[in-house]
This record gives structure tokens, C-alpha cells and sequence, in this order.
């Protein structure tokens, strides 16, 4: 079963790179702003560590490991969801989402996965190439097994994100319109831009319970730096169950409602 | 465009607009997240010294609100695509048989864009200038007001110009609309609004000194913290009007230009 799906999915990621690079122009523009994008951030951090040599228990290349592991999850996120998130809405408004379920396969990772964007292909590599230099810099000194740690919990955080997206988008299933819960899935998530140890205690609290943007980037990076220990180990996994119950509740009786067009 | 039908497509503009509530709900939590995770790094920078780069540590919360203040007028999306899709789609035709001159049309629509953001901006920041927040050496000093909304709304015109331009440079290019994001981003991050441009390394301030760049963010900034000599006020201005008349001419050259080359479909 899974040889099947990754065969799909690189199905579908072949059909993506051709449909994208008939606009080549559009391609490489998308690419240029996400390196603008990038460097941005990197200048952002850069400025403020010629400033100061560390803030808040975070060295300089702390920071760029964090940084790293946030381009990660970011390209991820953005290679293969936002281009699904985006049309997930229009697919149940219009009906479209019919042809999803007809199909002999998970109308679940069709709607998760069949569009791909490929300039998230950019942040990827940022982040793979951050990582690494912040990794092999000297002044980390992980373990094989704090990057191992490292690579689960982040595994973990994208999972955890997964969950929480394509629970907001099939609220579809029920609304109209939920272009405007992306946007605030978004700008939530969007608090996972920083270590959250750099936040006042209640947004803290907020991102650990509530929402938990916390456990994306910054718990994991800091399991793997040795800042967290304990049951911190823990509390990714139980989020993880929680959003995969909650999605497969929501994902169950949103299908069960859905009528085809408008429904 | 005579000063009526300007003031009908702002009014229009701002109706319009105002149909999408939700939306400045949206502006408003995103402006306070932006404060948030803003003042997450400059609180802990600050946390030992009381200067940093030039910048007080009084200062740097009135730094954070008044950039958001600034980013939020700034940043255009709505005209800027609705223009460019017209161009493509043949919409533009509009303003060649119609006594509309586009340039106007587009600066009524983005003021009438930018008048309910700019008054939730506005009042984040009285909330967060208010006596429970803030004390009362932080707030802008009165003698500093003209200049300083001078510059901030001489900083957004000079931004909307480029914006124009891109808009402009589409009767041209096929693709533009990621020129949009990327001036977005650029202006956002790069312009001294996120953070002081003195913090920044020396060579990539030298290389901004010679992008319009800092008078997106730096100069309006550093004007509403009381933080320019009156040389620097004066060589600010004289900067502007020098991007402003490349900006113009450019702007003229595009707009005649691309309306010869337009074929109402296709541009």
C-alpha cells in the first residue's frame, strides 16, 4: 500500500513540474521571492546578533539552526499543503471534490497531496543548507542521537501541522467560505516563526495548549540542543494523537455531510 | 480626474471594502501578532542595555507600533492586482474610452483601500501609546508631528509609485505579479521598518543607501522617534524628490508607451 501511494505521489509531483514550468517566467519569479524572502530573515537575525552576542539563552547559531529547521518545516509545508489548502475550500463549494472521492484511492491524501508547489523546493534546500552549516560549525556539538532526536520530533511538528491545516480546511465541509480561517490558521502559525521561550509566559502557555505552533520548530530544535528534557519528549506525541483524532473525526463527518456541489 | 469623481472612487473604495469585516478583524490580529513577535526579540535585546545601534530602549516599543503603522498604510495588494488583471484580461479599455486617467483612479482606490486598515492600525497604536502601556516620554513629540506625517505619507506615495510601475511594466511582461510579492517582502524587511537600519552590516546599508529602500521605512521612522537633525530631514527630502521624478518619469514613459502597444486583450 504505501509503495503505491509514493508511486501516485510521484505521479502527481511529475505532474505538478510540468504544469508549473510551462509558466517558466512565473516559476522563477515565484522562486526569486522566496529567496528574497530567505535572506530577509537571515538578515533580520544577522543585524540583530551584530547587536548583541546572544538573547535569551540563544546563541548565533542556535538561532540559525533554528532558523533552519523553520525553513524545513516551512518548505515542506509550503512544497507539499499550500497549494492544496488553497484549493481544498473550491473544491467542496463547486462539487469538485466529487472526483476526489470517486477515485479508487484515499480522497484524504489526494486532498492533502496532489498539487505540489514547487518553489517551497527553494526553503527546502535553505533549510537543509542552513542546518547543515549550523550543525557541522563546531560550537553545537550534537550527538548523532540529538540528531536523530532532532529529525523525529521534527518529522513529529510536520505531522502535527498536517493535521491542524486540513482540520481548518474541512470546516469547507460546513461553511461557505474559508479563505479567512487560512488566513488566521496562517498568521497563528506564523507565532512558530520564533523560539517560543522568547514570548511573554501567557502566549507561551497559548502555544503550548492551545494552539500549538510551539511544537513545529522550536520544541523540537530545543530537544535536540538539550534545553528541553523530560516529559517534553512527551508532549509532541500527545498532540499528535489528539490533532489525528480530531482530524479523523472531522475529516469522517465532513464526508458523510458533503452532497457534492454546494452542499 | 476632476476632485469629484476622485472623491467618488474613494468613497466607492471604502464602501466596498467595508463589506469584508472579517477582514479587519484579520489586519487587526495580524497587526498585534506582528507586535508580538516583534517585541519577543527587541524585549530580550534590551533586557541589559538601555541603547542599542542608536535606537533607546524607551524608544523601541514606539519603534515596533509605528512600524506596523507604517507597513500596514504601505502595503498594497488589492489595486495593485485588479490593475494588472485589467491589462491582461482587457479591462483597461475603460480608461482610454472612459475620461479616466488611470494614475488618479489607482491612487483614489488605494487610499480608499488603506482608510479602514490605517484606522485599526491607528488604533492599536493609541492602545498600546496609551499611559498603560507606555510612558508618557515615548510619545511623539508635538513639534515633530508635520514633519513626521509628511514623511509618512511622502514614504507611501514614493512606495505606490513602484508599485504603479510594475503595474505599468505588465503592458510589457507576461509575468509580473511576483515583482509584487517580492517589492512586498523587500519593503517590509529590508526597508529599516522591521528593525533600525544602523543595525544592519555596514555593506548592506552601503547598498541601501543607493536603493529607495530606506525611505520606505528608515526615514518615517526615524522622523516620528525625534531621531533626525534638521540636515537629515533636509537630505531626506531632497533624496525623495530625486526618486520621486525618477519614479514619475519612468511611471509616464511605461503608462504612454504600454497604452500604444495595448490591444485591449492580451496588452
Amino acid at each position: 500500500m504505501p509503495v503505491r501511494y509514493l508511486r501516485l505521489w510521484f505521479e502527481f509531483a511529475k505532474n505538478s513540474l510540468i504544469r508549473q514550468l510551462e509558466y517558466k517566467v512565473s516559476m522563477i519569479g515565484r522562486f526569486m521571492t522566496e529567496i528574497i524572502w530567505l535572506s530577509g530573515q537571515l538578515l533580520f537575525f544577522k543585524s540583530v546578533f551584530l547587536q548583541v552576542p546572544h538573547f535569551a539563552g540563544w546563541t548565533e547559531t542556535e538561532i540559525y539552526f533554528f532558523v533552519g529547521s523553520l525553513y524545513l518545516i516551512d518548505g515542506s509545508f509550503m512544497l507539499f499543503l499550500s497549494e492544496n489548502q488553497n484549493r481544498f475550500g473550491d473544491l467542496v463549494r463547486n462539487g469538485l471534490f466529487d472526483f476526489y472521492l470517486l477515485r479508487p484511492m484515499s480522497a484524504f491524501f489526494m486532498a492533502c497531496f496532489r498539487h505540489l508547489n514547487l518553489a517551497g523546493l527553494v526553503n527546502l534546500s535553505a533549510g537543509v543548507g542552513l542546518s547543515i552549516w549550523a550543525l557541522t560549525h563546531g560550537e553545537l556539538a550534537l550527538s548523532s542521537a540529538d540528531i536523530a532526536i532532532w529529525l523525529l520530533y521534527l518529522a513529529v511538528g510536520f505531522g502535527l501541522l498536517v493535521c491542524l491545516l486540513m482540520s481548518v480546511c474541512c470546516l469547507a465541509f460546513w461553511i461557505t467560505q474559508t479563505s479567512n480561517l487560512n488566513w488566521l490558521f496562517f498568521e497563528l502559525y506564523r507565532l512558530g516563526w520564533r523560539p517560543e521561550n522568547l514570548y511573554p509566559l501567557t502566549i507561551r502557555r497559548f502555544l503550548w495548549v492551545v494552539f500549538p505552533a510551539a511544537f513545529l520548530v522550536s520544541v523540537p530544535v530545543q530537544l535536540a540542543l538539550g534545553k528541553l528534557s523530560g516529559a517534553w519528549f512527551v508532549y509532541p506525541w500527545l498532540w499528535l494523537i489528539v490533532s489525528i483524532s480530531v482530524l479523523r473525526v472531522v475529516w469522517r463527518r465532513g464526508t458523510a455531510r458533503y452532497e457534492g456541489a454546494l452542499s | 480626474m476632476n476632485a469629484k469623481a476622485f472623491s467618488r472612487v474613494l468613497k466607492n473604495t471604502i464602501i466596498v471594502d467595508l463589506e469584508y469585516r472579517f477582514n479587519y478583524a484579520m489586519i487587526v490580529l495580524s497587526s498585534l501578532i506582528t507586535i508580538v513577535m516583534e517585541w519577543a526579540i527587541f524585549s530580550h535585546v534590551f533586557a541589559t542595555r538601555s541603547e542599542v545601534g542608536g535606537l533607546a530602549a524607551s524608544s523601541a516599543f514606539a519603534f515596533i507600533l509605528y512600524g506596523m503603522l507604517l507597513r500596514t498604510v504601505q502595503s498594497l495588494w488589492g489595486p495593485v492586482f485588479t490593475s494588472i488583471e485589467e491589462i491582461r484580461e482587457g479591462g483597461f479599455r475603460r480608461y482610454i474610452l472612459q475620461p479616466i486617467f488611470h494614475p488618479s483612479y489607482f491612487l483614489a482606490q488605494s487610499l480608499g483601500n488603506k482608510a479602514t486598515p490605517l484606522l485599526g492600525a491607528t488604533f492599536i497604536c493609541l492602545i498600546f501609546k496609551s499611559p498603560l502601556f507606555s510612558s508618557p516620554d515615548t510619545f511623539l513629540a508635538l513639534h515633530e508631528l508635520p514633519y513626521t506625517l509628511l514623511s509618512f505619507a511622502l514614504s507611501t506615495l514614493l512606495l505606490w509609485g513602484a508599485y504603479l510601475l510594475i503595474v505599468y511594466g505588465s503592458f510589457f511582461l507576461d509575468e509580473s505579479s511576483f515583482l509584487i510579492v517580492s517589492l512586498n517582502i523587500a519593503a517590509s524587511l529590508m526597508s529599516g521598518s522591521q528593525l533600525p537600519l544602523s543595525w544592519y552590516p555596514e555593506t548592506v546599508q552601503k547598498v541601501l543607501l543607493w536603493t529607495p529602500l530606506p525611505l520606505w521605512g528608515d526615514w518615517p521612522l526615524r522622523a516620528a522617534l525625534g531621531m533626525l537633525t534638521l540636515d537629515e530631514k533636509i537630505n531626506y527630502l531632497t533624496l525623495w524628490a530625486l526618486w520621486a521624478t525618477i519614479f514619475a518619469g519612468l511611471i509616464v514613459i511605461l503608462y504612454r508607451r504600454g497604452l500604444q502597444r495595448y490591444e485591449s486583450f492580451g496588452g
